[in-house]
């Protein structure tokens, strides 16, 4: 512990969302040595430790190694937590003898809160998290619970959802994981890609859940972004994840993050591709996209993260609307068809035609997927629809799919653009 | 001028719920109030206190926990400072960080000879 100060307030300021980052890594070695089953302990070892360091630091200021500092507090109470509970506590099983003995206890300990090993013991947690057994919105809400480091009331804000809601989920999530034995450790090496497969598709999710409405209505949304960001890096970095499918998810999230700030106007509505100022996009991320999508460009796998990549570089790399490559875009559409077909990406895929041929074009495949009667209920087909007839001059149409969209969207930010929309065509 | 000690009391409820990014942004604001205090010249000490405690009674009687009997509502540290008067001190408490989880402080004056 540094000498008091004799002034306090000698602060080195905090990086953003260093107590979160350090709980995620927290957590997941002290459930590494407790055992899954002691999560909740862990949890409770973890907070107290976040209450220490508020208390202290207040006084004194912040120590030069804040992590450090986080890390050596949560060593010493575990140690103290499994030295006054060793008679009941059921820990990991391969450490339970170790940590019996007086003789074996805190060197067992230190070693597991080694530097090289808490991103092990991240990642293990990541996978133990995203395990394809479980639901994937169960799955998503235990990521942002442990690895992450939200609160109930956080991952609600940020998924819109109930506290009871998230609750419920990571109950079930918890019971189920508490079946088997094998919890928290590594997938085997034939698993091992399955598994990735699983985390990545979550990282995914948590980061469109974030991308999706990040109308600044609230910053704990914008926040996901940027969490599903650092877990791929987490997974990138580690030999056994840092794979072409991996880079090209990282690329993919970069590209379409270089936009976010120039997606809504000052007031939050919705500002159209055509209309953002690219010149307010993230030059920084768009390199580091690239530099991603080249480490991408290696083995025999494509993934859709690869063919996403790939459309969203080519809006970032265009100077203007004008001047975007829709033609590759829609090629690119396709491929991703061939190996990701949903609706949504048939919609996208009509969508650059309409940019690449002509709004006829677009019409023509948007009205064939509305007979195909998926996305029926997906205010952006009527909004789409609405869009080319308008560019094709056919007002009246327009009108009614844009008011039909208009019934189904449920952002305020968005339904204000489709009544703008309603009126320019009746202008 | 006249010495004043600030006794914090509570806040361990609220803070025991909070999430690690609450915490991060709450410690934040009791950066500033200390800095503010240093940078007006009017801080003369203080310390965090630890959650544990006893009481000892004197010689041949038991030490007994307490006399909290949530250890979420205990003193959480003091602060002394240097004021010209009791509502001088008293508004400079007011902007204390510890109203934001509920806490109480209580303003307490340094007797001198």
């Amino acid at each position: 512990m540094p000498d008091r100060p004799e002034q306090p307030g000698q602060v080195s300021e905090l990086v953003d969302h260093l107590f979160r980052q350090q709980a995620g890594k927290m957590v997941s070695v002290l459930s590494r040595i407790l055992g899954f089953q002691n999560i909740g302990t862990a949890e409770e070892i973890v907070q107290e430790t976040l209450l220490s360091a508020l208390q202290v630091w207040s006084f004194r200021g912040v120590p030069p190694n804040p992590g450090g500092w986080l890390m050596v507090a949560a060593r010493n109470r575990a140690i103290d937590h499994i030295r006054r509970e060793r008679s009941r506590l059921k820990v990991a099983e391969d450490l339970r003898l170790k940590l019996r003995s007086e003789w074996t206890l805190s060197t067992t300990v230190d070693r597991e809160f080694e530097q090289s090993r808490i991103s092990d013991h991240l990642l293990r947690m990541i996978f133990t998290c995203c395990d394809p057994r479980l639901r994937p919105e169960d799955q998503v809400a235990l990521t942002l619970k442990f690895p992450g480091a939200f609160s109930v009331p956080e991952i609600a804000a940020a998924l819109l959802c109930e506290e009871e809601t998230v609750r419920k989920r990571l109950y079930r999530a918890r019971q189920k994981l508490r079946e088997d034995r094998g919890a928290l450790q590594m997938p085997p090496d034939p698993e091992l890609g399955a598994r990735l497969d699983s985390a990545l598709q979550v990282v995914y999710l948590i980061f469109n859940e974030g991308y999706k409405s990040a109308e600044g209505e609230s910053l704990i949304r914008a926040e996901l972004c940027e969490e599903a960001m650092r877990l791929a890096s987490l997974l990138a970095e580690h030999p056994s994840c840092a794979q072409p499918k991996t880079f090209a998810l990282l690329a993919l999230m970069c590209f379409q993050a270089a936009r976010l700030s120039t997606r809504t106007y000052e007031n939050g509505s919705i500002r159209q591709l055509e209309e953002q100022d690219r010149a307010g996009w993230d030059a920084d991320l768009i390199s580091r996209g690239f530099h991603f999508m080249d480490l991408s460009a290696s083995g025999t796998e494509l993934t859709r993260y690869h063919v996403e990549a790939a459309i969203a570089s080519c809006h970032c790399g265009a100077s203007s609307f004008e001047e975007t490559d829709w033609r590759t875009i829609v090629t690119l559409y396709g491929r991703l068809l061939s190996i990701y077909d949903t609706p949504v990406v048939r919609l996208n895929r009509a969508i650059a035609i309409g940019f690449a041929e002509g709004a006829q074009a677009a019409v023509r495949e948007l009205d064939r997927i509305q007979r195909d009667g998926g996305l029926a209920r997906y205010y952006l087909l009527h909004a789409s629809l609405g869009e080319f007839t308008m560019r094709a001059g056919d007002f009246a149409s327009a009108t009614a799919h844009f008011e039909k969209a208009a019934k189904m969207c449920k952002s305020p930010a968005e339904k204000e653009f489709l009544l703008g929309r309603i009126a320019r065509c009746s202008a | 001028m006249n010495r004043y000690m600030l006794i914090l009391w509570g806040g361990g409820a609220r803070t025991a719920k909070m999430s690690p990014q609450e915490i991060q942004e709450h410690m934040k604001h009791w950066n500033t109030w200390m800095e503010s205090l240093s940078k007006k010249g009017i801080w003369d000490g203080g310390e965090p206190l630890g959650a544990e405690a006893r009481l000892v009674k004197g010689a041949g009687k038991p030490v007994t926990d307490g006399p909290y009997t949530e250890a979420k509502e205990a003193v959480s540290g003091y602060v002394i400072l240097k004021a010209d008067s009791m509502e001088k001190a008293c508004d400079i408490s007011k902007d204390c960080p510890l109203f934001e989880i509920d806490g109480i402080v209580e303003v307490r004056p340094i007797r001198t000879m």
